[in-house]
């Protein structure tokens, strides 16, 4: 893993090119920095030596492309991630969003779901998720489809037990899944109202009204430029009041929607719409 | 011939004799054939010299016949002797030919004689010929000689012919003889030969017999030897086999013994194997019980035996020998035998045997063969079952191994995940940490940018700080420079007031007291900027004494007691039960900040009210600016409350500025320099206190004067003198420029009384009681408070004292006149703003209006008042924030207001319990906002709904639906087109209301207003058609509709594919389809791919809208069923374009 893989600026340009073109992916706006670290990644994993074999094997093979997609963007995620945001989100944003009739989610990024799964069981415990509609999407395919299934490995329950008690659950966690021989099987009743859907944060629209978003650490891989723009979407996604949920080191400090959101948790960087 | 036996000889020479005794056989047979063919030759030839004679004849004859008939021609004999002869001659001839086709140069001759025939006949037929002459004679007889020689030639050669031929039968007789002779004797020799063989083999045969039976006998006991051999054999292999059934070593000792005892005779048997020094016994037959299970490998029998490497045997068995038991009795064994069992020379056990009878050859000769197997059989068993054992260790090590390799792969694979995790954990920490670094590094450079900003503020505060001071002095100098020259004017004013000359008239003494009062009026005010000069520029010291609050408290006590009494206000002087008795400061300057404060509280206290002074001692409050209060260990609170006016919040820091009042009229009302609070400000700066402020508007404000509680020291300086300028009474108000209010009209009884102070009502300035009467029901009508003033003056005072937000002016008025209330209003900026409307009974106003916002005829319907009053609310400033409430509940009003007055929103709000009532309100008023309850029927909620829609018309006031129940989505989609916000009964649900009616009605500047739309011609292609609308987000719904309903399209809607399909079932004149691809339940696609399977549907068109801008999205949509795609957000033009292309096409 220490071989080191020399990639100039323009031949990833090259590279942002060629899938924006094939393949409709667009990364030109995401973080130089970060964006190269990662196709680095992939070509270690995939032991592709130099930048012209893989573009290359981009251009012809698109089943390697489902692969590099997969391997490019980070998907770290975990059920309860930061307790203490899921905290806040419960003792403050929940409660409020009792009092919409109908409630809607939109989690963007939501990679394979873990955070879905602990949004979808605040809602249970709210007693609302019969009337709440989650829209999770994100960019790649593959998330989705994992994500769809509910299945998570057993040996992260531990941690998520932890995370989801120190969140302020008082349930039993366990009441949430079915353990198998090494994973384990979300109860697919919390999924009911999830809608799972591929949603590119770069290119696509508006397409609903949302009284909570959460985009938790997407935008940390964007360059400035996107990430005002999809705050924009956001803004515009969001009804009068609604809620915006961001990473932990995430912030809207100089971005160009700052001015149009309170800040209602700092610590749990939970934003609402003024108006 | 003598690799043949006897037989094939005799056989040979057989076969020969025969094939000779044939071949002479066949040469006979062919010696007679040629003979009757030499003889059929010979035959031929004569039959041959025969014909040739014949024919010689014939022509003989003929030659005789053709003679007679030359001579005697008459003879007919003759010619017929000729034909006949002729005729046998050529017969002859012919038998001849075919009997010498044989032979060629015979077959010459004969055609030669048939041709020279020939040529005799013809030389016969000729007639010249018949004459009988010579010549003739001649010629013919040339002609038969030339046939006769030829004929004769012929015989001479069959004659040859037959010589040969006759000679050649002869040789061939000869020849026969010699072969039959010859054939005979080979005959009898080969028969010879036969005959002396077969007697030679016969006497062969005898000999080999008698040989023969000699040999059985030695076969016949060489079989009784094997048969011995094979016994042993036998035995060996059956120990063998049993050997070989097992390895484990108890059985096998167990199964040899019980193979030896059943295959040799012997009684008692026992197995042995060496385990150290010893020999432990295995297995063991008939022996007596006390035989011990071990030997001593050194000694006894048994040890003897083992030292020996073959068999050992003992005859004479001693007497005390164990003995062979039964049950039926015992016997010491006739012999023991020990077989020692070694591999290698190496002793491995021992076989110990005893029978009754000795053993036998053959037995001891089995064990001795026996023995060797047996001892690899045992090595073998002794080394597989140390194998064995290193197996088991072996296997048990292998499972052990394979848990741990196991283990490890799981761990393994485990660290493998978590590395993966690991890195996108690190990728992701490091892409925070650069998003970080970038908000940092704008930090820092806004930092920067900041701490110049703030230098640059520093210098320009110390700029100022030089002007202020500068400014102060200048004050401090030109108050005093002031000052000289207006002591003179007072004193000569006071003077000629006093008209001690008595020269004076009244008129002019009244302006000698005015010159007075305002010149006195302006010594104080020039007083006050010196002092405030003074303590800016410093230039005030001050002087720590002992002050006793007694002495404060009662100098206050009598300073204003007689002004409390005259103004009819209940004032107290309070000493807090905890405060000193005395502390360290300047008497005097607290007084005059005491003074100040009191004074101004007796200016703004109405009759009947009450105002306290009190000194306690409070804890230091972190809130404190000055480090003086919050560092101190007490603090002293000198506060005056009064019970007045207040002031409003966002005024409260403001009035400690300079020349600053909470209400710029209230200096016309109230007087005051309105430096007052600046120089207390400032005083209680100098002593290292501060003033604050508690106020409520119409309730009171409460000046609290903070000092540090410092006990006195000493008298460092004697106490100075209380020389302090005592703040006069008030001062009358300064410039007022308007006639001051006298009278107070109560003919026609208004709303001031019900005024709260939030609100604001609209002042009707009119004379005429009826007139104003109605104008007053009117405007109560609009939901506003009426205020009504009869004359011009009183209409200017009510205008400056409530702030109406209207005022209705008549022009003709007892008094000043409309037009001058008109001017006087427009000329005070504080009124100007207020929309002023003019009501006249003149026809036409006499002089322009100035100023006036509308002008309207007494005589004017209503319905111009109506416009008249919605303009003027229209103007009216946002302040007043009005709510309706629907609701059949009649405790939510009380806790609405009782949620608006904790969250301090001033909303004013009207509740109405039927909706015919909430829709007359609101057709008659305007209203911010509207909150309809759905109490416990949700049903009606949505027709209250519509019908408040339709009361509002195009007014746009935010529709707040307050529910307790849970709604489906479909009905929520129903009610969400006819509210703005619907709000669940929840735990925070009064939170969130709050939040949005403050939105609504307070932060909401720029309502979105609507493009004002543009003529619209409907289509004939568009209009009427049914369209379906497929799209959860209700935003899109509302304007899609909204845009296609412009056009007079048909709409259905549908929040989901499901419902989409239920819709077009119930629908089947839909033309057209606009289908959103992100839905829960059944998404755009899987809904266009169910429209397209039902046939009938297969040609409607189908426009997808997406969110998706995505290569591919537009693929996936045309694949799934779409007729065409729109991507979000949606260009009015472009869908119109489309769906106008789509309906045209069907």
């Amino acid at each position: 893993m220490n071989e080191w893989i020399e990639i100039q600026p323009e031949q990833i340009d090259d590279i942002v090119q060629i899938i924006r073109e094939q393949y409709g992916y667009d990364f030109s706006d995401y973080s130089r920095a970060s964006f190269t670290r990662r196709v680095k990644h992939c070509m270690q994993a995939a032991h592709i030596k130099n930048v012209t074999d893989l573009q290359h094997h981009l251009v012809n093979e698109p089943s390697f492309f489902n692969w590099f997609l997969q391997t490019l963007t980070v998907n770290v995620t975990e059920m309860f991630r930061d307790p203490l945001f899921y905290k806040a989100l419960r003792e403050t944003v929940i409660p409020r969003l009792a009092s919409y009739p109908i409630i809607k989610i939109w989690h963007a990024g939501c990679a394979t779901g873990e955070e879905v799964f602990s949004m979808a069981i605040l809602l249970k415990e709210a007693g609302l998720l019969e009337r709440t509609r989650i829209y999770a999407t994100d960019l790649n395919p593959a998330n989705l489809e994992k994500a769809r299934k509910g299945i998570m490995p057993l040996s992260a329950m531990k941690e998520y037990t932890a995370n989801y008690i120190r969140s302020g659950g008082v349930e039993e966690f366990s009441s949430y899944y079915e353990a198998h021989r090494d994973y384990v099987q979300l109860d697919s009743s919390l999924l009911k109202n999830v809608l799972f859907s591929q949603h590119n944060l770069v290119t696509d629209q508006v397409f609903n009204e949302f009284q909570l978003i959460c985009c938790r650490n997407v935008l940390i891989y964007f360059n400035k430029i996107l990430q005002n723009r999809v705050l924009q979407l956001f803004y515009d996604s969001l009804v009068p009041l609604g809620y915006l949920a961001l990473g932990m080191k995430e912030s809207l400090l100089f971005m160009d929607v700052r001015p149009r959101f309170d800040s209602i948790k700092d610590e749990a960087k939970i934003f609402r719409r003024k108006n | 011939m003598t690799s043949l036996s006897a037989r094939s000889r005799v056989n040979l020479i057989f076969v020969l004799g025969v094939t000779l005794l044939v071949m002479v056989g066949v040469v006979t047979y062919r010696t007679f054939l040629k003979q009757a063919d030499d003889s059929e030759w010979v035959t031929h030839t004569y039959q041959t010299i025969n014909h040739l004679e014949n024919s010689r004849n014939l022509l003989q004859k003929m030659h005789v016949a053709q003679r007679d008939r030359r001579v005697n021609p008459s003879n007919t004999h003759s010619v017929q002797d000729f034909t006949i002869a002729h005729k046998q001659l050529e017969a002859q001839l012919k038998t001849l030919s075919r009997l010498m086709s044989d032979n060629a140069s015979q077959t010459l001759y004969l055609s030669r004689i048939d041709e020279k025939l020939q040529g005799a006949i013809r030389f016969w037929s000729l007639p010249e010929n018949a004459i009988h002459n010579l010549k003739t004679i001649n010629e013919e007889s040339n002609r038969i000689n030339s046939i006769r020689s030829d004929i004769d030639k012929m015989v001479s050669i069959e004659d040859s012919l037959l010589k040969e031929r006759q000679t050649a039968q002869a040789s061939a007789f000869k020849v026969a003889g010699v072969t039959i002779v010859g054939a005979m004797l080979f005959a009898i020799l080969i028969t010879s030969v036969l005959i002396y063989l077969i007697y030679k083999e016969l006497t062969q045969r005898q000999a080999a017999q008698k040989e023969l039976s000699i040999k059985l006998d030695d076969v016949s006991k060489l079989n009784h030897e094997a048969a011995q051999k094979n016994w042993l054999l036998t035995g060996v292999s059956k120990i063998n086999d049993s050997l070989q059934s097992t390895h484990q070593i108890e059985t096998l000792a167990q199964s040899v013994i019980q193979q030896l005892s059943s295959y040799v005779q012997i009684q008692a048997a026992a197995f042995y194997i060496v385990q150290g020094d010893e020999l432990v016994r295995q297995a063991s037959l008939g022996l007596p019980d006390h035989a011990p299970q071990t030997y001593p490998l050194e000694a006894g029998l048994l040890g003897n035996a083992a030292k020996s490497k073959r068999i050992h045997r003992i005859t004479n068995v001693p007497e005390h020998f164990w003995q062979l038991t039964s049950g039926l009795g015992a016997s010491r064994p006739g012999e023991v035998v020990f077989v020692p069992l070694r591999v290698d020379g190496q002793l491995k056990g021992m076989l110990e045997l005893a029978s009754f009878q000795p053993f036998s050859e053959a037995s001891i000769s089995l064990l001795e063969t026996v023995a060797n197997n047996i001892s690899v059989a045992l090595d073998a068993s002794l080394t597989q079952e140390a194998n064995n054992l290193l197996l088991s260790q072996v296997q048990e090590q292998k499972k052990v191994l394979e848990d741990q390799q196991n283990y490890l792969r799981e761990t393994n694979e485990e660290l493998t995940r978590q590395t993966e995790a690991l890195q996108a954990s690190e990728e992701e920490m490091r892409v925070q940490e650069e998003e970080l670094r970038q908000v940092n590094a704008e930090l820092e450079e806004r930092n920067e940018a900041m701490e110049s900003a703030r230098q640059a503020l520093a210098a320009k505060a110390r700029e100022l700080e030089m002007t202020s001071k500068y400014k102060s002095e200048f004050l401090a100098n030109m108050s005093h420079e002031l000052r000289t020259p207006l002591n003179s004017v007072l004193i000569l004013a006071r003077l000629l007031a006093d008209n001690k000359p008595g020269n004076l008239t009244e008129k002019q003494v009244e302006h000698a007291r005015v010159i007075f009062k305002s010149g006195n009026d302006l010594l104080t005010l020039i007083n006050d900027v010196l002092d405030l000069s003074k303590i800016e520029a410093g230039k005030v010291e001050v002087i720590q004494e002992e002050v006793h609050s007694a002495h404060v408290l009662r100098n206050m006590q009598e300073l204003f007691s007689a002004l409390a009494e005259e103004k009819g206000i209940t004032f107290q002087t309070i000493r807090g039960e905890v405060a000193l008795q005395s502390f360290s400061s300047d008497q005097q300057r607290i007084e005059q900040i005491v003074k100040n404060l009191l004074s101004n509280a007796f200016k703004f206290t109405p009759q009947g009210g009450t105002i306290r002074f009190s000194i306690d001692l409070i804890r230091p409050r972190p809130s404190f600016f000055s480090s003086n209060l919050s560092e101190a260990r007490e603090v002293l609170a000198l506060s005056v409350q009064d019970s007045g006016i207040g002031i409003p919040a966002d005024k409260q820091q403001l009035i400690f500025e300079a020349f600053q009042q909470a209400d710029g009229s209230t200096n016309r009302k109230y007087g005051g320099t309105g430096l007052g609070l600046s120089i207390c400000k400032e005083l209680a700066h100098l002593l290292g206190g501060e003033i604050r402020v508690e106020s409520t508007v119409g309730k009171g404000s409460k000046f609290t004067l903070y000092l540090p509680a410092l006990t006195y020291a000493g008298a460092s300086q004697p106490p100075a003198g209380p020389a302090s300028k005592e703040s006069k009474p008030e001062a009358a108000p300064s410039a007022v420029s308007f006639p001051e209010h006298r009278t107070t009209q109560d003919l026609v009884h208004d709303d001031r009384d019900s005024l709260q102070p939030h609100e604001t009502g609209i002042l009707i300035i009119e004379d005429d009681a009826v007139f104003a009467h109605l104008l007053r029901d009117y405007i109560r009508s609009k939901g506003y408070k009426a205020i009504v003033s009869m004359s011009g003056e009183e209409g200017l005072y009510y205008a400056r004292k409530y702030a109406p937000a209207a005022i209705l002016l008549d022009i003709k008025l007892p008094g000043i006149n409309g037009w001058e209330v008109l001017k006087y209003l427009k000329s005070d900026p504080l009124l100007q703003s207020i929309p002023v409307h003019i009501i006249t009974a003149q026809d036409k106003p006499q002089e322009t209006i100035e100023g006036a916002e509308s002008y309207t005829s007494k005589t004017a319907a209503q319905d111009t008042l109506d416009e008249v009053f919605t303009q003027l609310t229209a103007q009216q400033p946002s302040d007043d924030k009005k709510l309706l409430i629907l609701s059949e509940n009649q405790s939510l009003e009380k806790s609405v207001i009782k949620w608006l007055e904790e969250r301090g929103l001033q909303i004013h709000t009207q509740f109405v319990d039927t909706i015919e009532e909430a829709s007359n309100r609101l057709m008659n008023q305007d209203f911010h906002s509207i909150l309809v309850d759905s109490g416990d029927s949700a049903d009606h909620s949505l027709q209250n709904l519509q019908a408040i829609q339709v009361a509002r018309g195009t007014r746009r006031i935010p529709t707040i639906l307050f529910m307790n129940q849970d709604v489906l989505p479909a009905d929520e989609a129903k009610l969400k087109k006819v509210s703005d916000v619907i709000i669940r009964n929840s735990q925070l649900a009064k939170d969130r209301l709050l939040d949005e009616l403050e939105l609504f009605l307070f932060k909401i500047e720029n309502p979105p207003v609507l493009p004002k739309a543009q003529a619209i011609i409907p289509e004939k292609a568009l209009k009427g058609r049914k369209v379906l609308v497929v799209d959860d987000d209700m935003r899109n719904v509302f304007s899609l509709s909204t845009l296609l309903e412009e056009h007079e399209m048909h709409i259905i809607t549908a929040g989901d594919g499901r419902e989409a399909l239920e819709s077009l079932e119930d629908n089947p004149d839909t033309a057209l389809v606009l289908m959103d691809i992100m839905m829960p339940e059944m998404d755009g696609y899987e809904a266009m791919r169910h429209i397209r399977a039902n046939q009938r549907l297969e040609k409607l068109p189908i426009i997808a809208l997406t969110a998706k801008a995505m290569q591919g999205d537009r693929e996936k949509c045309i694949e799934a069923g779409a007729s065409d795609y729109i991507t979000k957000p949606i260009d009015s033009k472009q869908l119109l374009s489309l769906i106008r292309v789509w309906l045209s096409q069907g």
